[in-house]
């Protein structure tokens, strides 16, 4: 595990200490908040938007009202002239009443604009306006004045004087040149004040002067003549004046200031027309970067809500994932790792506290339990090891008692060493058993995978308790239906063998009166497998139903009367389905007191090839059994009655022999004397059996070396055929198995 | 200047376009005021219509005074067609034959004038030295005196038609961080107004009586048209003129046609021209606002004006002798060292040079560099220690004129010709 740096683990620590209910509810908490914070945001952003675009429609409503003003003053400036042409009041009206409505509109645009530049056009347009709407009025007054000197009050003169003249000048020419001058007078006025012919304005003059000479010429000095000249005059004067101060007002006053007003309005609309597009384009921006910061904000809160998930995932889920999956190490027997979250005060830690208890717990277990188990195989060892060593003597006095038997005895002493023989046979039954169960109970017991002629297993049965059975009175019978002409499987045949002798043993033991039978039955598997189902049935005693679970666990029987009365060890049943457990098997029972006993074992083996087959007859034929040999042997044995046993043995067979005491000697002795085999132990001081054939044969050793040993597994026959061995014997030595290797292996025999 | 209420330039910007207001509405409302203190309607232009001297005037001479201040076309209009409307008329010696010939105004008592003699031989004799030469048109002296038939002419009568007060050589102004300074008398010259260079920085004063000679003389400066007599145009060389005007104008030459001082300096601070007509309290007041505005001296000569104070026809009693009492206040000395901060000259300066500082005599009259920092009519700082007045001193720069401000023959013509070039 990396190890986090160390404010890392005082945070963590720190966090460790919160309860889960309470990190959630944070959890919820901050989840909710974002959403809040991204609810505000988002409403903030769109009340941002929103207000954009009101003043951009209220921006460009008050830019509407500029262009309405521009429009109004060339109206405006249109009906002014309209009005110097006919004085029209209609158009008077209408002028004020388009004035009013353009000051208006003025007014509100001065409410509206606070921007400052906006505003100081603004200022400019009230103040032009306001200058222009006061020369308004004096328009109409001007006007008016205006038709009075220049049209009005020029014609009333002009007709008053024409009658004037013609009343008071006498002769014709005289009255024609004064009227000529009169009416030229007159006309130039006209062409001066309604044509704007300015060079008219100097001769009307003229022609008034002349006028005025021509009557002093003519001794006119009518006063009425003459004041209607002179009024004329003066008429004219004002004619001239109020004519300039119309134009004045019109041409240049009002003018300049409608133009002034037109300039400012202009620049006025172009500025807002500016500003709008700007508004437009900021709001666009405004909108774009509203949107961004909604995006990010989501950005932003995405990490967040990834750490908060990595958070938990961490904090919780991994570390209750790491819980579980060191308890299943604990179940499993692995105590190696810390519980993790013990450091943890929330509850991951209280269940880490939990899970270190169960791991001390369990962990006390498996101590306890590799105790006791190690008890157990010490125990097994023990017996294993104490029956061998007691089997050694036996072998020694059984061998002896054979030998001695065959010496000339007494009828009674006969009886006696025959006595001797079954006592020892039994004993020898006993420790085997005895062996057995610890081997099976240790786990050392193998099992062999040969050929199993089954005709020959039931003819051996049959042989072996036909008899027995014959002695107690009862019936044995034994039957094999084979399916599909089914004669070999493939198995282990001793241990078989061993099963069926014990269910069968028991079943005659237990059995006063009535019937034994073994049935065989084979059903025919698939991929070459074949089951066997042995039954072994009896009328025997029966078992409780109580007893029933007993009767498998070694050293008992079904009570302890049982033992009283029928003796044994009550090994055999608890051997036998130790065994049947080995192949994968169990042993069943049915039965009921005072009605006998069925005991079956049923068998799933693999049915063995042809060549298998050929092999196994082959090793097993009938071979004759020889007598007496012509060779020499060397026996490697470190045990006294071992060798005194063995080569009375070998002395009746005619068999010289050499003696070594260990593998050493052995080796030393090949080294100068030839044999035709060796007999060799296993178990020796010095050097062992397996390792001095391995020596030999790496010397170059070729005589056969035949193994004696009461280790008659499949695993100790392997070994000693690759440390080179070529045969073996068990122990005890027996004479036809000692004959039938011989038979073998030497091939210097006398018949 | 101790004694002169210091008003900042907003304020008094203020306080005149209230002071419209207020006359306009005394004019609609006819109360009369109390008859123990008559109340002077005085009409005019900003030049010399300001809050400082009116505030002056009515606790020197307890009198009430409204002040009128309008755009000069506007003023000139209003007092020709309606005498009843002021009581007195300050404005420029081109208002002078409209007015008379309108009957607006009265003939002056000359010996009602307490300073009558102080006044120089300018407006006299239409001289400032035996050197300088007469500009064309209407000067001053021409029609001065009202003569015994009721025309105006040189002669003295001890009656006028106005009261000689402010005076100035006009030109035009330019913002030199646009338009290289140039050499006053030598290099500056009228025909800048219609260079190509500054199409569309350019302005004019909206009064034909002013505006048509800073054309002309533009015009006949670029060597576009002569006058026979650039004071008394012809009408073929009015269309003329005016044709090419209304060229420009077309061509976009002109930015603005202003029609008052305020107008004329918005114009220049926010750089809506670069060069334009000018007054000079026009020039004083861009300048104290930052902007670097040069009042030419063009070598063609100035166009001058003198200032006129007329009585109305319809006015009498005891307001009139409150017109004389502020006539002869103007001439007292303070209101002519008052203006003279705006760049004006007094009909009577050695009796207004008491009241000024001795720098500010040298500057304003003597056309000396400025010995210090020399304050405007504002209490602003508008004239920098070392600086030197454009043109030089009084005699120089009216020793150079081209013309007077006039009301020309043909001057109802030029109105149309106006009208045609504004609406162009």
């Amino acid at each position: 595990m990396v190890r986090a740096p160390k404010y890392l683990v005082m945070g963590k620590s720190l966090v460790n200490q919160i309860s889960i209910k309470l990190k959630i509810t944070i959890g919820f908490v901050i989840f909710f908040a974002l959403f809040i914070l991204q609810f505000l945001f988002s409403a903030r952003a769109i009340n941002r938007i929103d207000d954009r675009v009101n003043s951009l429609a209220s921006f460009s409503e008050t830019t509407s009202i500029v262009l309405q003003v521009n429009k109004d003053i060339s109206e405006i400036q249109r009906l002014v002239l309209a009005f110097g042409q006919t004085g029209g009041s209609g158009i008077y009206e209408n002028l004020e009443a388009r004035f009013k409505t353009m000051e208006k509109s003025i007014d509100l645009l001065q409410a509206e604009l606070k921007n400052e530049e906006l505003a100081g056009l603004v200022k400019e347009l009230v103040l032009v306006s306001s200058h222009y709407g006061k020369n308004i009025p004096s328009l109409r007054t001007l006007f008016k004045s205006k038709e009075l000197y220049t049209n009005e009050l020029p014609m009333e003169i002009y007709n008053k004087g024409e009658v004037l003249l013609s009343k008071h000048i006498k002769t014709k020419h005289e009255k024609e040149h004064a009227s000529g001058l009169w009416s030229g007078a007159f006309f130039h006025a006209m062409r001066f004040f309604v044509h704007k012919d300015y060079n008219s304005k100097k001769e009307a003059i003229l022609r008034a002067r002349d006028l005025r000479n021509h009557l002093s010429s003519l001794k006119v000095y009518n006063e009425e003549i003459r004041s209607v000249v002179r009024d004329f005059e003066d008429t004219f004067e004002k004619g001239t004046i109020s004519n300039r101060n119309y134009s004045a007002l019109v041409n240049v006053v009002m003018s300049g200031d409608a133009t002034e007003f037109t300039s400012v309005a202009g620049k006025l609309k172009d500025l807002m027309l500016r500003i709008l597009e700007a508004k437009k384009k900021e709001s666009q921006d405004e909108i774009g970067d509203s949107y961004r910061q909604i995006l990010i904000s989501l950005l932003f809160f995405i990490p967040i809500i990834i750490g908060m998930i990595f958070f938990y995932n961490n904090n919780i889920s991994k570390v209750l994932k790491e819980i579980t999956s060191t308890f299943n190490e604990f179940l499993s027997n692995d105590f190696q790792h810390e519980v993790p979250g013990l450091n943890r005060s929330d509850e991951i830690g209280v269940l880490a506290k939990a899970a270190d208890n169960f791991k001390s717990l369990s962990f006390r277990f498996q101590i306890e339990k590799e105790k006791a188990e190690n008890l157990a195989r010490i125990k097994s060892d023990f017996l294993a090891n104490m029956s061998h060593e007691i089997r050694t003597p036996m072998n020694g006095m059984l061998g002896m008692v054979s030998h001695i038997k065959e010496t000339p005895v007494t009828e009674e002493q006969s009886s006696m060493l025959d006595t001797i023989t079954s006592c020892g046979d039994s004993l020898l039954t006993i420790l085997n058993d005895i062996l057995d169960l610890s081997k099976a109970e240790s786990g050392k017991l193998e099992l062999e995978d040969r050929p199993i002629n089954l005709f020959k297993l039931l003819d051996e049965l049959k042989f072996l308790f036909q008899m027995k059975a014959k002695e107690k009175g009862l019936d044995f019978n034994c039957q094999f239906v084979p399916e599909d002409k089914i004669e070999f499987v493939k198995g282990d045949v001793t241990r078989i063998k061993q099963i069926l002798i014990n269910l069968i043993s028991n079943a005659i033991k237990f059995t006063e009166k009535g019937e034994v039978s073994l049935s065989v039955e084979t059903t025919l598997q698939e991929q070459g497998q074949v089951t066997l189902q042995f039954s072994v049935r009896d009328t025997g005693i029966g078992i409780s139903e109580e007893n029933l679970e007993l009767i498998f666990n070694a050293f008992s029987q079904s009570d302890s009367s049982t033992t009283r009365r029928f003796g044994g060890t009550g090994l055999g049943l608890s051997i036998s389905q130790k065994l049947a457990t080995l192949m994968n098997s169990e042993i069943f029972v049915d039965s009921h007191i005072g009605e006998g006993s069925l005991f079956t074992l049923s068998l799933k083996l693999k049915v063995p090839s042809e060549n298998e087959i050929i092999e196994f007859n082959r090793d097993t034929s009938v071979v004759e059994f020889i007598t007496a040999f012509d060779a020499h042997c060397l026996v490697v044995e470190d045990n006294e009655i071992n060798i005194k046993v063995l080569t009375k043995r070998l002395d009746k067979l005619g068999i010289t022999y050499d003696i070594a005491l260990n593998g050493q000697e052995a080796i030393e002795i090949t080294d100068y004397k030839k044999h035709d085999c060796i007999l060799m132990d296993l178990q020796m001081p010095v050097l062992d059996g397996l390792s001095a054939s391995r020596e030999l044969r790496k010397r170059g050793y070729t005589k056969p070396i035949i193994a004696m040993t009461a280790n008659v597994q499949q695993s100790d026959k392997d070994a000693c055929a690759s440390a080179g061995m070529d045969d073996f014997v068990g122990k005890p030595i027996k004479k036809d198995e000692l004959i039938a290797v011989f038979t073998r292996r030497l091939n210097k025999m006398v018949s | 200047m101790g004694s002169v209420k210091k008003i900042e330039r907003r304020t008094f910007l203020k306080n005149s376009v209230k002071s419209v207001g207020a006359g306009i509405g005394l004019l609609s409302a006819p109360a009369i005021i109390a008859q123990k203190t008559p109340t002077l309607r005085v009409m005019g232009t900003h030049v010399t219509l300001q809050e400082e001297l009116r505030k002056l005037a009515i606790k020197e001479l307890k009198i009430n005074i409204e002040f009128q201040p309008m755009g000069s076309a506007a003023v000139l209009q209003k007092a020709a067609a309606e005498p009843g409307s002021f009581d007195l008329y300050e404005q420029w010696s081109d208002s002078i034959n409209v007015l008379w010939q309108a009957k607006a105004i009265q003939p002056i008592e000359t010996n009602r004038l307490e300073h009558w003699s102080e006044i120089n031989q300018l407006p006299k004799t239409g001289r400032i030295s035996k050197e300088a030469k007469i500009g064309a048109g209407d000067s001053p002296n021409k029609i001065l005196f009202v003569q015994k038939d009721g025309t105006l002419g040189g002669k003295d009568t001890g009656k006028i038609s106005f009261m000689p007060y402010v005076h100035n050589v006009d030109s035009f102004g330019y913002n030199t961080s646009k338009i290289p300074k140039g050499v006053a008398y030598e290099t500056e010259s009228w025909s800048w107004l219609l260079d190509e260079k500054y199409s569309g920085k350019v302005g004019l004063i909206n009064a034909p009586t002013i505006g048509i000679f800073d054309a002309a003389l533009a015009a006949q400066a670029s060597g576009l048209m002569t006058f026979k007599d650039i004071g008394n145009m012809t009408i073929q060389e009015i269309d003329k003129l005016f044709l090419i005007l209304k060229n420009k104008k077309q061509a976009g030459h002109f930015a603005g046609f202003w029609t008052s001082v305020p107008q004329s300096v918005e114009y220049m601070v926010k750089e809506r021209v670069w060069l334009e007509s000018m007054f000079s309290p026009g020039v004083t007041t861009s300048n104290g606002a930052g902007v670097p505005v040069t009042y030419a001296s063009p070598k063609e000569g100035y166009r001058a004006w003198y200032g006129v104070m007329c009585l109305s026809t319809k006015t009498s009693g005891h307001v009139l002798d409150a017109a004389y009492k502020y006539m002869n206040w103007w001439l007292s000395g303070y209101p002519g060292a008052f203006i003279a901060r705006q760049g004006y000259y007094i009909s009577n300066p050695s009796t207004s040079k008491p009241k000024m500082s001795e720098a500010e005599w040298n500057y304003w009259y003597e056309g000396k560099a400025a010995s210090i920092d020399l304050k405007g009519t504002d209490g602003r700082i508008s004239v920098k220690a070392g600086s030197v007045r454009d043109g030089g001193s009084y005699v120089k720069r009216f020793s150079n004129i081209a013309v007077w401000n006039t009301v020309m023959d043909n001057y109802d013509y030029s109105l149309d010709k106006w009208y045609e070039l504004l609406n162009t």
